[in-house]
């Protein structure tokens, strides 16, 4: 059994230096070159990880994640940043995000139960702007 | 026909993976946020650039040469990714970028591609609504846990009937007159 699940160190800085209002929508993928067994999800189980974003100013603990925090994979599906969606609290979200404004964005990551592989695997997580309607 | 055009439409990614070692930034920016194209008709292929003289332009302003790709993509059927009055477009077959992949862009440097639009010759699209989306986004190099990415947005109407044999000669009149 793999351990059950970890919050990253530190965040990415997501600015919107453009002129207009902007949402987010966040998906992520398994890009291990050659290929990867792993494939995100809901649920963990085997050779499948869950992967949840939150917007935040501060590193927030595991249990701040939630289930509408989940990154589905790409590029079929997404989620739709809200004020409850990808964020902790509506105090700091990917939603209406204004011109020259910076979002913090954390990662809870909760692996496999079990791996069909050893190797090191990738995961790269995309982060897309769309204007917001008025 | 509406083009509209919205000025700077773009996301910076800020990455430190491990802080005081290396950290590096990734930007793209679009001037074409959300395009309006009004009064298609069934059976016919619009060119955006051909009917607008805009194309579809993405540019790296991050710090580092990036892939990129652009995908056409269907909306979610919820409120948060419909347009009030516009439904998903049927099939994503419909749109065709001219070109999806440009490789090594540097920064400050364009990707520039055309749109076109295929209306099928079925009567049940008259009057209809559609919205479809196009998703320009880096493609992650190799230990790159972040890509960034620019959704625009595409809303067509179609006309209400295809134009018969008196609407025809109504326009080459019109244009023969001017």
């Amino acid at each position: 059994m793999l351990s059950s699940s970890v919050v990253s160190n530190s965040s990415f800085t997501v600015v919107n230096d453009g002129n207009i209002t902007e949402t987010y929508r966040i998906s992520c993928n398994t890009t291990t070159a050659g290929g990867s067994p792993w494939s995100p999800g809901s649920v963990r189980s085997d050779d499948v990880f869950v992967l949840r974003g939150a917007f935040y100013t501060v590193r927030p603990s595991s249990e701040s994640f939630k289930d509408d925090d989940i990154i589905p994979e790409g590029p079929s599906d997404y989620v739709v940043c809200s004020t409850s969606t990808v964020a902790i609290d509506a105090s700091h979200t990917g939603k209406k995000v204004y011109r020259n404004t910076k979002r913090w964005l954390w990662f809870s990551f909760q692996p496999p139960t079990t791996s069909g592989t050893a190797a090191q695997q990738e995961i790269t997580v995309t982060i897309s702007a769309q204007e917001d309607y008025p | 026909m509406v083009i509209k055009q919205k000025s700077v439409f773009c996301v910076f990614i800020f990455y430190f993976l491990f802080p005081f070692e290396f950290g590096f930034c990734l930007g793209l920016s679009s001037t074409m946020g959300e395009v309006i194209l009004e009064n298609l008709t069934i059976g016919a292929t619009y060119s955006v650039v051909q009917q607008s003289g805009m194309y579809l332009e993405v540019l790296n302003r991050g710090d580092v040469p990036v892939s990129l790709r652009i995908d056409v993509t269907k909306p979610k059927n919820i409120p948060e990714d419909l347009k009030e009055g516009y439904e998903p477009i049927p099939s994503t077959d419909w749109v065709k970028v001219e070109k999806i992949l440009f490789s090594e862009i540097p920064p400050g440097e364009k990707a520039v591609t055309d749109i076109t639009i295929t209306i099928p010759d079925d009567k049940k699209h008259y009057g209809k609504r559609y919205q479809v989306y196009l998703w320009s986004r880096t493609v992650p190099q190799k230990g790159s846990i972040v890509a960034a990415g620019l959704i625009h947005r595409v809303l067509f109407s179609i006309a209400k009937k295809k134009k018969g044999f008196f609407g025809k000669l109504f326009i080459f009149l019109h244009l023969k007159k001017k």
